[in-house]
């Protein structure tokens, strides 16, 4: 009974994240542009516009190989595992045991890795150059990252994700002060490898469906993942009934929206973040996550 | 059972050996037989180490009535002998099979004898390496291997007819070096037999620490892969790292019992830290193919060095999960090393036969022609970056568990230590995939750079088999880590430690404990194959035109380039620069491979130059600096935490 109510909690969330994702997208955006004086267009904007790309037939450059049709695909496969294994809404999913942040770590980097290879593939400048800037951001921005794994791990004995939030439930995740600097290290690594800019200039159709599908299932993950393991409230425990995940589903949405306008009011006064300013974002990111796993080690020795 | 199986390797072995004699006695009678009987050969050891390895029986014995005077060589088969046997025999039938493939007939009726005559002694020398029961054996059989390395390729280019008397006096340089460190590595391995502890930790590290290329002597390696023949560097990179690795292993943690002092650990970890940065680094930057490789090895190797290193600190603390988690990573590397490390070399061989050049601003757009080459080279480079499912990330993981399972006490330093290891783990996955995706990038993907790049031919059928083999191999090994590392590596690692990597490792995939979650890598490929599936299903469900309309690239709207350039602007594609972090900055020159700005800055400050053309600089325009240039912030960020956690420090002290 247990297995089949995770793996129905399971296929629920994976329902809600590829729902979800272009509507958390275009509430973004929307609220972006209420913030800013405009209109917007209204959040379920992002669906249609997948929906009228899902239908056209992709042009090809002359140039492109194979692997440049299977990129999206694998690109958007990437992230749709990334999106089932953060939680939303309740612990104890049937891939709860899959849910590692190393693994989750290296789901976005091969998603950033094919998505690359395909923006090469097409021979051209805009989308070769944005692909090596991934490539040199990741550089820096992975041992940040692997920082506040460590700093979450020490925090947690743990690095499996699901173990982790069911910890900072019961606020055993201590000291909590390491919490929120690896939540803030978590929030500037989001903010500086956010978008596939200039890589998706060659693609159409389908193919630039999903991947604008698969950038939305990334934010998604983002805020999800930062969500959940800092502020887990209302988050349904593992064989919760019908209550817990009603009152879990109206936390996760609540949490969402507010992270998501947090992120658009952000946008809104300090402006979209300048590439050549993404290095500067992940050294500071990379310097809390030091300092994270320097509070907990230093406050595991002084107990 | 160990017993007859022993006597057959041996037996394998000195067949290896005669091969080799008959190989250089006649240079030019059956060169493909002797190389697909020194495949054959080489298959069967694997195959009767591995059927040792899963028997998992009593170590035997056997002396040999061979040696110098006074003394005799004895062989040992045990668990640790019989895993490296088989990646050793493994890669050798590998690179047996490809050499043969490839083999063009010799110029001249005189030539001395080249890589395929050389070949089974090779194998020979390191299966006595492996299999040695003591260490004037191993360091014997490790001189023999890299003295027929370094005959292969002294004689390879006489061989080739080359008239080019430079590159050859190079080639002849580099194998110089590869022959000293080898001949360095056995004098070392042979000395430390019943040295001092601190004598041994020295002889690893400057012996087969060195041959694995671990920095600071890593320098010949990168040459050493250069200008050489495919099976030469094949055999450097995919048979003798392992082989060092090996050494390795059984100067600092055999025998049993008899746990090595806490500071052991520190060297290695540090060396491994720095071979990481400067192999990771190199292999960004290279202008070449087989030479971004070798650094690509340079890296691996730290990798091996931190893994040793987390072990024998864990060990001497009493931790048995994390030393059996950090040896699992280690063997996990080895294995990689003796499939990627073997597949890439001679893709790289294949690569230069087939486009004329390893250059990378002459290569290109390879997948058109080579479509299974650029399969193997994205197939190898995947395995060694730390991309789920792939090997490589397998590795990761465990060091990473390994290194949170280390003691948190020790005071500022150590816990400083800790937290830049995580970081050099970062470092390591993210330089990986950093590296696969500029060499596959800009070997095999994009426009051809040149009319023989855009003309280039794939290997003959025979050639591509090892490569299909290697690449498969390597997959495998990623998808089912857990069967294989338990199958493999448990009773290795049982017999250097006494604790085994039990429940740690499944059919699943890896975890800390048997009641722990960790990385199960065969439900993870499992449903990313799946959803992968339901996305084209969903299309041919929903009849989306499944055709495509060909058509110039968009390129954000420019103009097409002129006639005169049949395969575009060069200067609108990069020939490998740009992949480099930030902190890297591109040399003035008409070679866009970025150079270190502070190997720059040492070099101005020594008065050296780089000797490269600037080119003509064009008017100054006024530009707007910023505030804070990037990385300023985080670097003063960083200088302001490390001034406080000094004051601190002190304080404590007081």
């Amino acid at each position: 009974m247990t297995f089949l109510l995770a793996t129905f909690a399971q296929a629920l969330h994976i329902t809600l994240m590829l729902v979800g994702a272009p509507v958390v997208a275009g509430l973004q955006r929307w609220t972006e542009a209420r913030l800013a004086g405009r209109t917007g267009a209204d959040p379920w904007q992002a669906w249609r516009d997948l929906a009228r790309l899902a239908r056209k037939q992709p042009v090809l450059a002359e140039n492109a190989s194979p692997l440049f049709r299977t990129a999206p695909i694998a690109c958007f496969a990437a992230m749709a595992v990334a999106a089932a294994l953060v939680p939303s809404f309740t612990l104890g999913m049937a891939f709860a045991p899959l849910s590692d942040l190393l693994v989750l770590a290296g789901l976005l980097g091969f998603a950033r890795v094919v998505l690359a290879l395909a923006a090469l593939d097409a021979g051209t400048a805009p989308a070769g150059l944005a692909a090596g800037r991934t490539a040199s951001i990741a550089c820096l921005a992975e041992p940040a990252m692997f920082l506040v794994i460590l700093a979450l791990g020490l925090l947690g004995g743990t690095t499996n994700l699901d173990l982790l939030i069911g910890q900072q439930h019961q606020g055993m995740l201590q000291p909590p002060a390491a919490a929120a600097l690896a939540a803030a290290a978590l929030a500037l690594l989001a903010l500086a490898g956010a978008g596939s800019a200039g890589q998706t200039t060659e693609f159409s159709g389908g193919d630039l469906a999903l991947i604008e599908l698969a950038e939305a299932l990334r934010m998604l993950v983002w805020v999800d993942l930062i969500g959940a393991l800092f502020l887990p409230l209302g988050m349904a425990a593992p064989g919760a009934g019908l209550l817990g995940w009603v009152v879990g589903l109206a936390a996760w949405g609540a949490r969402v929206a507010v992270l998501v306008g947090g992120l658009a009011a952000l946008r809104c006064i300090a402006g979209r973040l300048r590439l050549g300013r993404a290095p500067a974002v992940v050294g500071i990111a990379a310097v809390l996550g030091l300092l994270a796993a320097l509070l907990v080690l230093a406050s595991a020795v002084a107990a | 059972m160990n017993g007859p199986v022993l006597t057959l390797l041996t037996a394998i072995m000195a067949a290896l050996a005669g091969l080799g004699v008959l190989g250089v006695a006649w240079p030019q009678r059956g060169r493909r037989s002797i190389g697909y009987a020194a495949a054959g050969l080489a298959g069967l050891g694997a195959l009767l180490a591995m059927v040792a390895l899963l028997l998992n029986d009593t170590p035997a014995t056997l002396a040999l009535p061979l040696g110098p005077p006074g003394a005799t060589f004895r062989l040992t088969l045990d668990p640790l002998a019989a895993f490296f046997a088989v990646l050793v025999f493994a890669a050798g039938a590998a690179i047996g099979a490809f050499a043969a493939a490839t083999d063009a007939p010799p110029v001249a009726p005189d030539v001395p004898p080249g890589t395929l005559a050389l070949l089974p002694a090779c194998l020979a020398g390191l299966g006595l390496a492996v299999l040695a029961g003591d260490n004037l054996a191993r360091g014997t059989g490790i001189a023999l291997a890299g003295s027929a390395i370094w005959a292969m390729r002294t004689t390879d280019h006489t061989a080739g007819g080359t008239t080019d008397h430079t590159a050859a006096a190079s080639t002849d340089r580099a194998a110089g070096a590869q022959l000293g460190v080898t001949l360095l590595a056995a004098a070392a391995v042979i000395a430390a037999a019943g040295a001092a502890p601190p004598v041994v930790l020295l002889a690893a590290l400057l012996g087969p620490g060195a041959l694995a290329g671990m920095v600071p002597l890593h320098a010949w390696l990168t040459p050493g892969h250069n200008a050489t023949a495919p099976a030469a560097a094949a055999l450097l990179s995919g048979a003798v790292v392992p082989v060092a690795t090996y050494a390795m292993l059984r100067l600092l943690l055999d025998p049993i019992g008899a746990a090595p002092p806490g500071w052991w650990g520190l060297p290695l970890l540090m060396l491994g830290t720095a071979s990481v940065a400067v192999g990771g680094l190199s292999a960004t930057r290279c202008a070449e193919l087989d030479t971004a490789l070798a650094a690509g090895t340079v890296r691996q190797t730290g990798l091996t060095a931190i893994g040793l290193g987390i072990a024998l600190t864990a060990r001497a603390s009493d931790l048995p999960a994390a030393t059996a988690m950090a040896l699992g990573a280690v063997l996990l590397l080895a294995a990689l090393q003796a499939t990627c490390g073997t597949l890439l070399p001679l893709v790289a061989g294949a690569i230069r036969q087939g486009a004329g050049t390893r250059r990378l601003d002459r290569l290109g757009g390879l997948v058109h022609r080579m479509p299974i080459t650029t399969a193997c080279l994205l197939a190898g480079l995947f395995g060694v970056a730390a991309l789920p499912p792939g090997a490589g990330f397998a590795a990761t993981w465990l060091l990473f568990q390994a290194l949170l399972a280390l003691p948190r006490g020790g005071g500022l330093p150590s816990q400083l230590l800790l937290c830049a290891l995580a970081a050099v783990l970062g470092l390591a996955a993210a330089l990986a995939s950093s590296g696969l995706l500029r060499l596959v990038g800009v070997v095999c993907l994009g426009r051809p750079r040149t009319p023989r790049a855009a003309a280039a031919d794939e290997p003959s059928r025979r050639a591509r088999r090892p490569l299909l083999a290697l690449a498969t191999a390597a997959t495998v090994l990623g998808v089912f880590v857990g069967p294989l590392l338990r199958l493999l590596a448990d009773a290795p690692i049982r017999a250097l430690t006494g604790t085994g990597l039990e429940a740690r490792a499944s059919l699943l995939g890896l975890a800390t404990g048997a009641e722990s979650p960790g990385y199960a890598a065969l439900p993870l490929a499992s449903l990313l194959v799946l959803a992968a599936g339901m996305v084209l299903w969903l299309r041919r469900l929903r009849r989306v035109p499944s055709g495509t309309v060909g058509g110039p690239a968009w390129v954000d709207g420019f103009a097409a380039p002129p006639a005169w350039l049949p395969f575009g602007n060069p200067a609108t594609q990069s020939a490998g620069g740009g992949f480099t972090p930030l902190v890297m900055r591109a040399k003035a020159g008409p070679c866009a491979v970025p150079e270190c700005l502070i190997g720059r800055r040492i070099r101005a400050f020594a008065g050296m130059t780089s000797g490269a053309t600037a080119l003509p600089r064009g008017p100054v325009l006024p530009r707007r600096r910023p505030v804070l240039p990037p990385l300023r912030a985080p670097a003063v960020a960083l200088i302001v935490v490390a001034a406080m956690l000094a004051l601190s420090a002190w304080a404590g002290t007081r």
